[in-house]
């Protein structure tokens, strides 16, 4: 008990103070807390906390389940229904772009479909914590194009969820496509009682869930909910991260929301450490080196990418050179999600690989992303003007 | 002056003010209650500064822009000094038994600690009454003296 609580709490203060070191020169927090891992795991030399990932591995889940609950806590259509046509349609092509793009990258690297799905994700969808800790720190709330950027974030948390949600079942190792059809089937009747749920029985939940009042007892159900509900989800093969995504699209109607939100982020904040260090456990820097050219292939396709939706998102919106340029490198950032994609992998046992590949992935663009995001201005000069410049209409002098 | 109001998804919102000639002051709130001040110079792409308040600070800058939250320095320092003393003022009715006396028939101080330091009446302040002043119905008294002598103060004057 001793030596598992010293590996627990090593792995916070390991985790925490790496970061502290990162967050001085305006890093984000999420490829330190895996670093961390790294650093002190069995794989490297040094001291190792913890020698055993499986035995932080109940910690972590709760890590994953709290991220995901969050996610589903903080979603909201209303945000996305009032951004109109234009936010959704930026987040579409961004999608069509990276996920598309990585899906062909995936292939082309040969490791399989379902390794080939994983990576797609992975390299397609952004982190919405680096992001928007990138738009803070660099002020700029107030810009024009910040208001795209934010919706092309939500638009990849929805397209998250759905990606989960579809890939677990694929995933599962189903033997047929008779069986893996009844996966998918079973996975989504019990979204969709959840979905009937958040709409319709939001108010009973509510009642269930206690008085706003008691915060302690609140928090003591809403956590239990979360847990079992994921738990039970895991079960039936569609994974504990949706579950506790639906849990939190669920309770975010209740009238207590905003006191859970606020309750949750500590919990959240403490265990979603421990997901991205014991990640970090399970790397390897001697595998790095074979999935050293695929991870710069992937990190080159995924800036061009960027750029190119930015470009595009910018045209669609009538923005220009730096506007461009700024929407590319903020979403650069990778994070939470691609690692949440790896851990899926992991469980799933498909190609040992994907780990490092992602790993060292992250660790480029959590990192580099912010780094370029800041240098934003500098970098517009890239983007040849000609692609912004809207084309003078016929009989328009050119100007 | 205009305000834009746009939301801005999982921040909050953001509110663009158009003030003098083109300049632009931009306020995000956010979802925790953080509140950002952008302040943009007219043409500028950048903000030429950005101020971060919390929640408490946002309101009490709201509250002295508004005009609600203004307190001098000096009464601050008065009210520090008065401690235990209690300066208000009361207004005299037709029934208040001190309608209708002067101060002096009244020696309020003597009798219950409390002193009467100006009278405000319709259209006339009048800041260091005169002993023989006849007090009316509707005069407004400006008093101070220790809290615990207020209560004696009050049935005095007004019943």
């Amino acid at each position: 008990m001793g030596n598992a609580l010293i590996g627990l709490g090593g792995a916070f203060l390991a985790a925490g103070l790496l970061a502290r070191l990162g967050t001085r020169i305006g890093l984000p927090t999420i490829p330190f807390f895996m670093a961390a891992g790294i650093l002190f795991g069995p794989n490297t030399p040094g001291i190792i906390l913890v020698r055993e990932p499986a035995e932080l591995e109940l910690f972590a889940s709760v890590g994953l389940i709290m991220l995901l609950f969050h996610l589903g806590l903080e979603f909201s259509l209303g945000d996305l229904v009032e951004g109109g046509p234009r936010l959704i349609g930026a987040g579409i092509v961004y999608l069509l772009l990276n996920v598309g793009g990585g899906l062909v990258f995936g292939l082309a690297l040969g490791w399989g479909l379902p390794e080939a799905l994983v990576i797609a994700g992975a390299v397609g969808i952004s982190s919405s914590a680096i992001v928007t800790k990138v738009l803070i720190d660099l002020e700029r709330l107030a810009n024009p194009e910040t208001r795209l950027i934010l919706g092309i974030i939500v638009v990849e948390d929805i397209f998250l969820a759905l990606y989960l949600a579809i890939l677990q079942p694929v995933l599962g190792g189903a033997s047929g496509a008779g069986e893996s059809l009844l996966l998918v089937g079973r996975a989504f009747l019990f979204l969709l009682v959840l979905f009937a749920i958040a709409r319709f029985g939001a108010r009973y939940v509510g009642r269930f869930l206690g008085s706003e009042d008691d915060e302690e007892l609140l928090t003591v159900i809403f956590v239990g909910l979360t847990v079992l509900v994921a738990g039970f989800a895991e079960e039936i093969g569609v994974s504990d991260a949706i579950g506790a995504f639906m849990v939190g699209l669920i309770l975010a109607e209740t009238k207590q929301a905003h006191l859970i939100e606020r309750l949750v982020l500590p919990l959240r904040d403490a265990f979603a450490a421990v997901f991205f260090f014991v990640f970090g456990l399970s790397i390897d820097p001697g595998g790095l080196g074979p999935i050293a050219l695929p991870v710069a292939i992937a990190v080159a396709l995924t800036l061009v990418l960027n750029v190119a939706a930015g470009v595009i998102c910018s045209r669609m919106n009538g923005f220009g050179r730096r506007q461009a340029s700024n929407v590319g490198f903020t979403i650069l950032g990778r994070g939470e999600f691609s690692l949440i994609l790896a851990s899926f992998a992991a469980a799933a046992g498909l190609d040992d690989r994907i780990g490092p590949f992602v790993a060292l992935y992250v660790l480029i663009l959590a990192l580099g992303g912010p780094l370029l995001a800041s240098r934003s201005r500098w970098l517009a000069r890239v983007i040849p003007e000609r692609v912004l410049e809207r084309k003078p209409l016929a009989g328009e002098a050119p100007v | 002056m205009s305000v834009h109001e746009q939301d801005l998804p999982g921040i909050g919102r953001k509110f663009e003010i158009l003030v003098g000639k083109g300049d632009r002051i931009d306020v995000v709130i956010h979802h925790s209650g953080r509140r950002d001040l952008y302040v943009f110079e007219r043409g500028a792409e950048d903000p030429s500064t950005v101020v971060k308040l919390t929640d408490d600070q946002a309101r009490r800058l709201g509250a002295v822009l508004s005009g609600a939250y203004f307190k001098p320095a000096v009464v601050e320092e008065i009210e520090g000094l008065i401690g235990e003393f209690a300066v208000d003022w009361i207004t005299l009715t037709d029934e208040s038994p001190a309608t209708g006396k002067t101060l002096a028939e009244l020696q309020a101080r003597k009798r219950t600690g409390m002193s009467v330091i100006s009278i405000i009446r319709t259209g006339a302040t009048i800041k260091a009454p005169d002993p023989d002043e006849v007090l009316r119905s509707g005069d407004r008294l400006v008093y101070v003296g220790p809290q615990r002598h207020l209560d004696g103060f009050l049935s005095y004057m007004l019943g």
